[in-house]
């Protein structure tokens, strides 16, 4: 199956500054893939170079096989929302849904009808007058009533409050779960995104620090705790990703395929946030240049 | 795609079709009274050919009125230019939503091709008919004062060559500027620049030139100055009803303009007792002397030894070229419109980059 | 029809947490056989969680023969859990408390036995079982 998104050696600078460096990941499709990383990491980029609001300056990008908003089959293909789910103050929700339909080949009426009903949208509203759950409802709708092949949301529900973030997301999935869509969502709360991702990327500084399914992801790591010792002695197989160490003790984050025999280990939970943020942090802590390769963890 | 175009330019849209419609209440309401007036007084005179002096039916009121409704026509394709064409793309690049429009199923270029045409045809017609409604209004004022092309850019069809050609300055002005408020000031200023470039530049070329050579007696404005090079004679050009007089110049009777220290010598000859021989030259010097203390016969006397020997050239555009100038000009800046509009649609494929 | 809840902070997976409430459901009657699991798309809507998590959990639960997915009509349940046996429940519970008294009586608090408990569990139960020694 063709994956959702591929991109090798992407890279985009505006000027003399970088927001993506030499980007290199494949989600596999099928997926709902998160995109998690610190404000200024890249990730609106990225997205905008997938939907072809931009082009790369080195590398290529492929979404569903193709190049980005190659023609207005491609664009019919992928639906997207941007930061801050722009919209048309002065136009009704009525007029956002014609032009919709206006503008799309696959457009679905009656489901774009059903979704703004069932939201209790009033039809008739500017849609500068509509709360922010309501506006990304509405972009929402507007992304899914083409009928995409991929949904391409950028941090859609940063600036909304608890409810309209579960509300949002339930209606994100519900699409998933009835039409099969992929999904790639940015957000830089990865609480957002545990639930309902299960693919993940994780972007420090413009570069990809981490990418894999998020089982995989879980299963290759592991919180281990025990008596101190120096972790320059730990099996070839283990990569050391964030340790600590008090006087007696040392705490470790390995990522490795094989089991850990070492009887002194103590395993602790580790959940998906913990992950996340150790990688961040080592993405952080890292001197720049040609070392910074080295952080590229792909865990197939 | 079209109705959505119409959507985001609803509020233009009613401005200017508010004052089309009250425009053509006046053209519909006056028009046919001055027709009447002109008819009955001036056409008739003119048949019997026995018109007293400038024979003038009509009203101050009518006079303001139509000088107010042709400053609409002269105005109306720059608004369109600035608040039509600047913010087509502009807008969307300030507020973010071109993430929205541009991420639809229809390509950029494909998007705005659809929006040019149809902002492009609105304002064209409406610009047509605007022009049309006072043109034809207009026409017995216009026959009276036999100066047509003194309005020449407010009448029949060059106002639709400018209308369509500010819509497309200002659509990639707009693509350039990316904001909306700069790029509507930068629009104007290029639009009246490319105007008057084209005016004072292009027009009097567009057509063919004639010449004729006028008497200086009966000559209207003529008087003697003295100017720091020397004596010299001011006189305006004639007027040529319905022509564009483009320059008037003293030449002698083989052709050749009169250089100013050869007229300085002539007036010192043959007009000695005009005041302007005893007056000092040089910088600072009086200008302008009337027949001074010689009186009215000593001047026409220089008149005459003048006009013996010399004459006015007249470099004017006749009535007959009037159309044909309007037709090019109008073509000149379509096709600029469409050079324009085919540069923005090449050129939003990398905006933003 | 059942009602899924979702506890986030448990450190349990999301489709572990489904598959452990629809065995218990089961082995408490409150699913029976015949009746029908959920849509995916119900339970997202209500938990805004992945669609492939509630497959998964539903593909296990078919693993184990406790329910059916049938093609373009639903997922039912075709088996019930025993109860379990209640002597067997009275004889744990008395080693237990014996346990108890003998752990307390060396001198172990509650968080002592807290901590020895979830490590057995976790010893005896976790999914893979070449885990940390």
């Amino acid at each position: 199956m063709t994956p959702l998104l591929e991109a090798e050696g992407l890279s985009k600078h505006y000027g003399r500054r970088r927001a993506l460096s030499e980007c290199t990941v494949s989600i596999p499709a099928g997926r709902v893939a998160g995109l998690v990383g610190p404000n200024g990491a890249g990730k609106t980029t990225l997205l905008q170079l997938a939907v072809g609001l931009r082009a790369p300056s080195a590398g290529w990008i492929r979404v569903l096989g193709r190049r980005p908003a190659e023609d207005a089959a491609q664009l019919g293909r992928v639906g997207f929302v941007a930061q801050e789910t722009p919209v048309y103050p002065n136009l009704t929700v009525d007029q956002h849904l014609a032009m919709g339909a206006g503008l799309n080949a696959g457009w679905e009426a009656a489901l774009a009808r059903s979704r703004i009903e069932g939201l209790g949208l009033d039809p008739g509203q500017k849609a500068g007058s509509l709360s922010g759950g309501q506006r990304a409802q509405l972009a929402l709708a507007l992304a899914v009533s083409k009928r995409p092949e991929l949904l391409v949301l950028d941090e859609p529900v940063a600036s909304l409050d608890p409810l309209a973030r579960r509300e949002f997301l339930q209606g994100l999935m519900e699409t998933v779960a009835e039409h099969q869509t992929g999904v790639v969502v940015s957000s830089h709360l990865i609480s957002d995104l545990e639930r309902v991702c299960d693919y993940l990327v994780v972007l420090v500084d413009s570069q990809v620090v981490l990418a894999g399914d998020v089982a995989d992801l879980l299963a290759g790591h592991h919180m281990l705790t025990g008596p101190r010792r120096d972790t320059s002695r730990l099996p070839a197989d283990q990569t050391v990703i964030e340790e600590s160490h008090t006087e007696r003790q040392s705490t470790v984050l390995v990522r490795t395929r094989g089991p850990i025999l070492d009887p002194g280990w103590t395993a602790k939970p580790l959940s998906l946030e913990d992950l996340v943020l150790a990688y961040m942090r080592k993405g952080r802590g890292r001197p720049g240049g040609s070392t910074s390769r080295a952080g590229l963890e792909v865990v197939a | 795609m079209i109705r959505f175009a119409w959507l985001q330019a609803r509020s233009q849209t009613a401005v200017v079709g508010a004052g089309l419609a009250v425009v053509a209440i006046l053209a519909a309401i006056t028009g046919p009274h001055l027709g009447h007036l002109y008819a009955t007084t001036v056409a008739e005179c003119r048949l019997q050919q026995n018109c007293v002096g400038g024979i003038n039916p009509f009203s101050n009121a009518d006079y303001n009125l139509y000088g107010i409704l042709g400053m609409l026509v002269l105005v109306l394709p720059g608004i369109v230019g600035v608040f039509w064409g600047a913010p087509l793309v502009s807008r969307e690049l300030e507020s973010g939503t071109y993430r929205l429009a541009w991420t639809q199923g229809v390509g950029r270029r494909r998007w705005l091709a659809s929006r040019l045409a149809v902002v492009g045809l609105a304002s064209v017609a409406a610009t047509g008919a605007m022009s049309l409604a006072v043109s034809w209004a207009a026409r017995s004022i216009d026959l009276t004062k036999a100066d047509q092309f003194r309005y020449f850019d407010q009448r029949d069809v060059v106002p639709v060559g400018y209308a369509a050609f500010g819509l497309a300055l200002g659509v990639v002005i707009g693509l350039l500027v990316r904001r909306v408020l700069p790029a509507l000031a930068t629009t104007l200023v290029a639009f009246v620049l490319s105007r008057y470039a084209v005016e004072r530049g292009l027009r009097p070329h567009l057509v063919g030139v004639s010449h004729s050579a006028s008497s200086l007696r009966g000559a209207s404005g003529l008087g003697f100055a003295l100017q720091p090079g020397g004596a010299s004679v001011s006189l305006d050009a004639p007027h040529i009803p319905n022509a564009y007089v483009l320059s008037a110049q003293l030449v002698d009777k083989a052709g050749h303009p009169v250089s100013g220290p050869a007229l300085h010598r002539f007036l010192l000859q043959n007009c000695p007792s005009m005041a302007i021989s005893q007056a000092p030259l040089g910088p600072g010097a009086a200008n302008t002397a009337t027949p001074g203390p010689a009186g009215p016969a000593v001047f026409n006397a220089c008149v005459d030894r003048l006009s013996s020997v010399y004459h006015q050239s007249v470099t004017y555009i006749g009535p007959s070229r009037y159309w044909t100038m309007q037709w090019k000009e109008m073509c000149l800046f379509l096709v600029g419109a469409v050079v324009l509009a085919a540069v923005g649609v090449w050129m939003i494929k990398r905006t933003p980059s | 029809m059942i009602e899924f809840q979702l506890d986030g902070t448990s450190g349990v997976a999301t489709y572990l947490q489904l598959v452990h409430q629809v065995r218990q459901a089961i082995r408490l009657g409150m699913l029976r056989a015949g009746d029908q699991l959920p849509t995916a798309q119900q339970v997202v809507a209500a938990l805004a969680i992945n669609p492939n998590t509630v497959l998964k959990a539903y593909r296990d639960l078919e693993r184990e023969g406790l329910v059916r997915a049938r093609p373009g009509r639903g997922t039912f349940v075709i088996a019930t859990l025993p109860p379990t046996d209640p002597k067997a429940q009275a004889r744990f519970l008395a080693s237990m408390v014996k346990w108890l008294a003998d752990a307390r009586a060396a001198g172990l608090d509650p968080d002592d036995i807290e901590a020895i408990y979830r490590t057995a569990v976790r010893k005896t139960f976790s999914e893979g079982s070449e885990g940390v020694a």
